[in-house]
């Protein structure tokens, strides 16, 4: 799972390239910061006092950062970002549930529980007890679809999967039910690793980049959680409302 | 069926919508049989809680009869006459389990619009924007319950529907807050607002032994319930300096007890709530803490400061009194199914009747009407209910 994760191939080769205007943007504040950096660093000079040695020591670090393209100023203006973007993004999130690890375990492999978790977000097809089909309906009618692959399964403790070649989002993730000190409790611990598309490197920061599959996993794992404690998933799915054919759809 | 929906800011119509279903295998189905305005509702009017729709159907405080139950449901049946606490809870959750039921882990399916904002979610409420779950309300002539078995509570043949609505939210509400201030026989309890939970919380403090029941407010009809109905002495913050007059009612000391029972859209007198109004009509705040502020100033050293009343993200948050003064501080939206049975129980017995809240009986068409004399606190309104 790792090899395949870390294999540069994988990665589009448009996220190789770095897009033009970022170059732009960076060239000019690096420029901005050698040219302001020279100003603060006279003005501190001629002051002739500690504060003036600090003021030109501070001119000093931003003359620094725009000949070596990076640091925290650089960051600031948006700038050396695209560096800061790893080829993987990974993402754990973790809940305590009420249940014993046994019987969690055994929910999460139920075949009807993945489709409810994910419903209506994403479409999930279980084929058998290792393979699955994933289907992903975005705005303006974009679809993408994919097989993942169970790799990993330990009873009680551990399943692990990835998505098989040709995914628009490659990706490995596994579920963890770790016992903790309370009888029947277990902390449950969702792990997502994903190459980003490379249409969206280098326009976006890390942070970004995990937004939406952050708010995703944690979601299912909230589900997941009433699932287990309850029996359902709380939903507000066909309420009446004053809208639409008089309910939400 | 017909429900009164929310289109924006002071625009509440009745419409036509589907009838509710039984979605999850929890749910029950009930018509409606008594549904009343609440304080809490006039943040949505006035639009300072974000995330509701256009055509969301508000209401939270009600009363009905079961006409249908989920396959699961197996305490409550069809024909059952039964009060629901506004907030929707699972009962088997970790909070559930410790009775703090408004922070259920398991009723809000929209965690992903509370979770950057409170860190952590609460339980669902009905009717009441989408941060809290996006359910449709009370206001209605049917109404989806889910863990119908955790939520509904039947109501004994002796209590009526005017006595039981309000155990729904205004009763439990106020009762948490009076326990939250442990309450020890002779003590003095200041509550701030003598709406319907206002009152709740000053009759809830003589019931825990509270020696003395100082109300505020500034509706003479309001200040004249408290007194009448309860039992309480009053304050018209109108007319007296409202600091300087508990401290003289109290010896110098302060009320042992002080209980927000106001919120978010204070009223005042003073310079902080001049600032706050320009603030929030500038949507720079969520909230005018005036009465907030005040039960802080006020309170006696170590005392304890009881908040029942709903907050955004406030700023002017006076801690350094807090903290000097070594207030104790208990706040929560309301348990209410750990409250109702006990409230049931009073009412039974003719302890508790809450029916006096009602000045308005309108049926669920002139809902719109009944919200404007609400909120306008015209005719002397203090609660209004809606029979479908």
């Amino acid at each position: 799972m790792d090899t395949m994760l870390n294999r540069a191939s994988e990665r589009p080769a448009a996220a190789q390239a770095k897009p033009p205007s970022a170059i732009d943007a960076k060239d000019i504040a690096r420029t901005a910061s050698v040219l302001l950096g020279g100003v603060v660093v006279v003005e501190g000079l001629r002051r002739r006092s500690a504060v003036g040695l600090m003021t030109a020591l501070a001119g000093a670090e931003l003359i620094r950062q725009g000949v070596l393209g990076r640091g925290a100023v650089l960051r600031a203006m948006g700038v050396g970002r695209e560096e800061a973007v790893p080829e993987v993004i990974e993402l754990t999130r973790s809940l305590t549930i009420l249940r014993s690890p046994d019987e969690l375990y055994a929910l999460w492999r139920n075949p009807e529980t993945l489709p409810r978790l994910l419903d209506p977000m994403l479409k999930v097809t279980v084929r058998d007890a290792t393979e699955s089909d994933w289907r992903l309906t975005g705005p303006l009618g974009l679809q993408a679809a994919w097989r993942s692959r169970v790799v990993e399964d330990i009873p009680g403790e551990r399943v692990a999967w990835i998505s098989q070649p040709g995914a628009w989002v490659p990706h490995a993730a596994s579920i963890r039910f770790k016992p903790t000190s309370h009888d029947r409790e277990t902390e449950v611990i969702l792990r997502l690793r994903i190459i980003p598309p490379g249409i969206l490197l280098g326009s976006l920061a890390e942070g970004r980049l995990k937004t939406v599959p952050g708010i995703l996993i944690q979601k299912v794992l909230r589900r997941f959680k009433a699932l287990a404690e309850t029996g359902e998933i709380a939903t507000h799915r066909r309420s009446p409302a004053c809208r639409g054919n008089g309910r939400d759809e | 069926m017909r429900a009164l929906c929310w289109h924006g800011v002071d625009d509440l119509r009745v419409g036509t919508v589907a009838d509710p279903e039984i979605v999850n295998p929890h749910d029950a189905i009930l018509r409606v049989r008594l549904t009343t305005t609440c304080g809490s509702d006039l943040h949505l009017l006035g639009g300072y809680l974000p995330t509701m729709r256009a055509g969301d159907i508000i209401g939270h405080e009600f009363m009905g009869e079961v006409v249908e139950v989920g396959p699961e449901v197996t305490r409550i049946k069809k024909g059952d006459r039964v009060v629901v606490p506004s907030f929707i809870v699972c009962g088997q959750c970790r909070y559930c389990r410790d009775e703090l039921y408004s922070l259920c882990d398991n009723t809000n399916p929209h965690v992903e619009l509370q979770e950057p904002v409170l860190g952590y979610p609460t339980a669902g409420i009905y009717g009441y924007t989408h941060a809290f779950g996006g359910y449709a309300g009370s206001h209605a002539e049917y109404i989806r319950v889910p863990f119908a078995d955790n939520d509904c509570f039947v109501i004994p043949e002796g209590v009526s529907d005017e006595q039981a609505i309000f155990l729904s939210d205004a009763a439990p509400t106020g009762y948490m807050g009076a326990e939250f201030c442990a309450i020890k026989p002779g003590d003095v309890v200041a509550v701030w607002g003598c709406g319907g939970v206002g009152l709740m919380a000053q009759k809830s403090a003589f019931l825990m032994g509270a020696g003395r029941v100082i109300g505020i407010d500034r509706f003479p009809e309001r200040l004249r319930m408290a007194r009448e109905h309860v039992g309480s002495e009053t304050l018209d913050y109108t007319q007296v300096d409202v600091l300087e007059a508990l401290k003289e009612m109290t010896g110098g000391i302060g009320p042992d007890a002080c209980i927000d029972a106001v919120g978010m859209e204070a009223q005042g007198t003073s310079l902080d709530a001049r600032i706050d109004r320009v603030k929030q009509s500038l949507r720079l705040v969520t909230d005018r803490g005036h009465a907030l502020r005040q039960a802080i100033m006020a309170c006696r050293k170590g005392g304890t400061l009881s908040v029942l009343g709903v907050y955004g993200v406030m700023d002017m948050f006076p801690m350094g009194v807090l903290m000097n003064k070594g207030l104790t501080v208990r706040t929560a939206q309301q348990h209410g199914q750990r409250y109702v049975p006990r409230l049931l129980e009073l009412a039974a017995r003719g302890d508790l009747d809450p029916s006096f809240l009602i000045t308005h009986r309108f049926s669920l068409e002139e809902a719109p009407r009944g919200y404007a004399l609400f909120k306008n606190k015209e005719e002397g309104c203090v609660r209004v209910t809606f029979a479908p």
